[in-house]
């Protein structure tokens, strides 16, 4: 932690920038490399087919020129051919210069109509025939194609707008050094190609920051949650306990996992707090204790013949003490929560039953009347038979059956009961003691509280804490209650 | 007896050793548990005090390790966990009994004699005597000086209890563990008035008493010695 001064924010904000970009990525991407594809494969085609046309216009001038030369050498000839393919062959074979060429192109207005352009240059390089004044510029399109901007073409007929003069251009060598220039217009077609490459590397500018913002936006409210998340846990360690975060009311799902961590938190601040409470208490209702046992032990040590009884004393102030922690113990183990693994199949009758039957004969000695009244039948809850610790129940009941013993007089009654004819099976525990005082009724189950007519008296003071915890554990609820004489109602 | 106490800690088991030497029997002190296995098999026992957290070797495993190879020597598990399922583990490994620390020491050798006796015991018998006291178990009932005496269940299970274990000394908590399987120490002497009340059936009118208090220990039920002249 040392050297750090602000490690926080501005490093959480890094990381989910870099979420966000990487989604916003995943997103962009694949839609550019879809746009460029298709823009790609839709511009080749297009071109294609002009090239198609291309060969065509080609192949239709350097025939006529063929075939006129063609018949010049014929005359030549002393023979004429009589083999049709012969002919054919040689008709291939034949080579036409540019000065040819021109001669056959016979009528130059036909040029100039036709949606192409063409140029024929000798071998010096003049000019003998076009339909253009020259190539502006040129463009090479994946190292296949070459388009060409003209100028002094005659714009093509029946167009609305007035488009830049582009063909796809060749460039065919001629015999005797000349060169042809072929190609077909492409002014419209051209145009929508730059259109449509114009419109994809607009889309692909504008998606990646639009995708970059909608991300950073998405993870905004989580990068906050999370310093605030590291802001509570660091005001925590400082000891502020009372820490918590606060509910924004923006996304339910982030203010969910902000209740839930503010619940835990306050689950933590009350056992922390039940502690120091303990612990407290420990040292309070402890001490005198401890201080009669070092007293004891004290005289023991100093005693010549130490009696059995000052011994036997000893032993029973470390006992007390003992079960004192003991119980301490349970009662933390059974809060904790960590019983619960313990849990089996109970039988809720026979519990109450055995309990019952376990303290008659004290009731009996006692001269008080113990009444029972348990179902013979198994009790059954909503979601079948009932889950709990069969000894932490003993343990309860036998704690509550003991106070009833401890503080109902002689002659007095005592009645156990357990009453599964309500939604929830139901154990009271009625006593004609002096009962709780109303006032006093929550502040029983805590530790080692000590109702004020009883201070001083032995126990632990921590059965009905037990009790209470016991409950917790199974979610049974408690409830003290009675007019004359406390009766104690427990709903599984 | 001969026993070996397999403990780790040092106090502990002096501790325990001392007071068994003093009842006469023949203690063995072990402090790790794979020497504590090696010796338990090798050498014969009457009975194994083993703790179950031990350097070496973990007291569960050496029981078990010991059960796998036949090994019959009743054990019992000191432990400082207490719980139901640390002690339905202990027993399943193949422990006999379970006692938890702190203990007193009067309540580790009433388990430890009694292990050793049901150990040695006859085959099952059907009834059981003591003097003129007779229990018959298929009968459920209880006989003396020719009547029949009527007992409650937990009576009865009581009185076979001190009987099977006659002439040892059993504890209040072996009581409570074994008849009413309660495994926790209630405040009031419960015990002390089932066993009054039993007394007051099967003993007092009769003589001589057969179920004597033994102080700071338990009960025991055994014919008393005749002291003659």
């Amino acid at each position: 932690m040392s050297g750090r001064s602000r490690p926080g924010p501005s490093f959480l904000r890094r990381s989910t920038l870099r979420s966000a970009a990487l989604a916003a990525l995943a997103v962009w991407a694949p839609g550019a490399a879809l746009l460029s594809w298709h823009h790609h494969d839709w511009s080749r085609h297009v071109l294609e087919e002009a090239e198609g046309e291309l060969e065509d216009l080609a192949e239709e001038l350097l025939e006529v020129a063929r075939e006129t030369r063609f018949a010049h050498l014929e005359d030549e000839w002393d023979e004429p051919l009589d083999d049709f393919e012969a002919w054919e062959e040689a008709l291939d074979e034949v080579e036409v210069g540019a000065g040819e060429l021109v001669a056959a192109i016979e009528d130059e207005e036909a040029i100039e109509e036709l949606e192409a352009c063409v140029q024929v240059a000798d071998a010096a390089g003049r000019v003998l025939l076009s339909n253009f004044d020259q190539v502006a510029s040129t463009v090479e399109i994946g190292r296949r194609f070459t388009v060409a901007r003209l100028t002094g073409a005659q714009p093509l007929e029946d167009r609305s707008e007035t488009l830049e003069p582009w063909c796809l251009i060749e460039r065919r060598s001629l015999s005797g050094g000349g060169r042809l220039l072929i190609g077909p217009r492409i002014d419209e077609r051209h145009r929508l190609i730059r259109r449509s490459a114009a419109r994809r590397d607009l889309l692909l500018a504008l998606g990646l920051p639009l995708a970059l913002a909608a991300g950073w936006l998405q993870t905004r409210p989580i990068a906050r949650f999370l310093a605030a998340l590291a802001a509570v846990a660091r005001r925590q360690e400082r000891g502020e306990a009372g820490a918590r975060l606060e509910l924004s009311g923006q996304g339910r799902d982030l203010d969910v996992a902000a209740e839930t961590v503010n619940r835990m938190l306050g689950r933590l601040e009350q056992t922390v707090q039940g502690l120091s409470r303990v612990s407290d208490s420990i040292a309070h209702d402890l001490r005198t204790p401890l201080s009669r046992l070092q007293g004891q032990l004290d005289l023991l040590k100093r005693s010549s013949d130490p009696s059995d009884e000052l011994i036997e004393a000893v032993q029973d102030e470390a006992d007390q003490l003992l079960q004192t922690f003991n119980a301490l113990l349970r009662i933390a183990q059974v809060e904790s929560g960590s019983r619960k693994q313990g849990f089996r199949e109970l039988d809720v009758a026979e519990i109450v039953h055995d309990v019952a039957e376990l303290y008659s004969p004290v009731f009996a000695e006692k001269g008080i009347e113990l009444s029972l009244q348990v179902p013979r039948r198994r009790i059954r809850g909503a979601q079948g038979s009932y889950r709990g610790d069969r000894d932490l129940w003993l343990q309860a009941l036998s704690n509550l059956v003991e106070n009833a013993l401890k503080y109902t007089p002689a002659g007095g009654r005592v009645h156990l009961e357990l009453d599964d004819r309500g939604p929830r099976p139901r154990i009271r525990l009625t006593d004609s003691g002096p009962g709780i005082p109303e006032r006093e009724r929550d502040n029983v189950f805590r530790r080692f509280y000590r109702l004020q007519r009883h201070r001083g008296e032995r126990g632990s003071g921590l059965g009905l804490s037990l009790v209470g915890a016991v409950c917790d554990l199974h979610g049974a609820e408690i409830r003290l209650g009675g007019e004359r004489g406390l009766v104690v109602e427990i709903d599984l | 007896m001969r026993i070996l106490i397999i403990e780790d800690d040092d106090s502990v088991g002096r501790y325990v050793a001392r007071g068994l030497r003093e009842e006469g029997h023949t203690p063995e002190l072990c402090a790790d548990g794979r020497d504590g296995l090696i010796r338990a098999t090798a050498e014969s026992f009457d009975v194994l005090v083993v703790d179950r957290m031990l350097p070496g070797l973990d007291g569960l495993a050496l029981v078990k390790t010991l059960r796998a190879a036949g090994g019959r020597v009743p054990v019992l598990f000191l432990t400082a966990l207490g719980d139901v399922e640390h002690r339905v583990e202990g027993l399943e490994s193949g422990g006999d009994d379970y006692l938890t620390k702190p203990f007193h020491f009067s309540e580790l050798l009433a388990r430890v004699t009694a292990l050793h006796r049901r150990h040695t015991q006859d085959a099952p018998a059907t009834v059981l005597r003591v003097c003129d006291l007779e229990l018959d178990l298929l009968a459920r009932e209880a006989r003396r000086g020719g009547r029949t005496i009527a007992l409650q269940t937990r009576e009865f299970q009581l009185l076979e209890f001190l009987m099977r274990h006659a002439g040892q000394v059993v504890t209040r908590t072996m009581l409570l563990e074994r008849i009413w399987e309660v495994h926790f120490d209630p405040q009031t002497n419960v015990i002390d008035v089932h066993v009054s009340r039993l007394r007051g059936k099967i003993d007092r009118d009769f003589s001589p008493q057969l179920i004597h208090t033994v102080r700071g220990a338990g009960y025991v039920l055994r014919e008393p010695p005749r002291e003659d002249a």
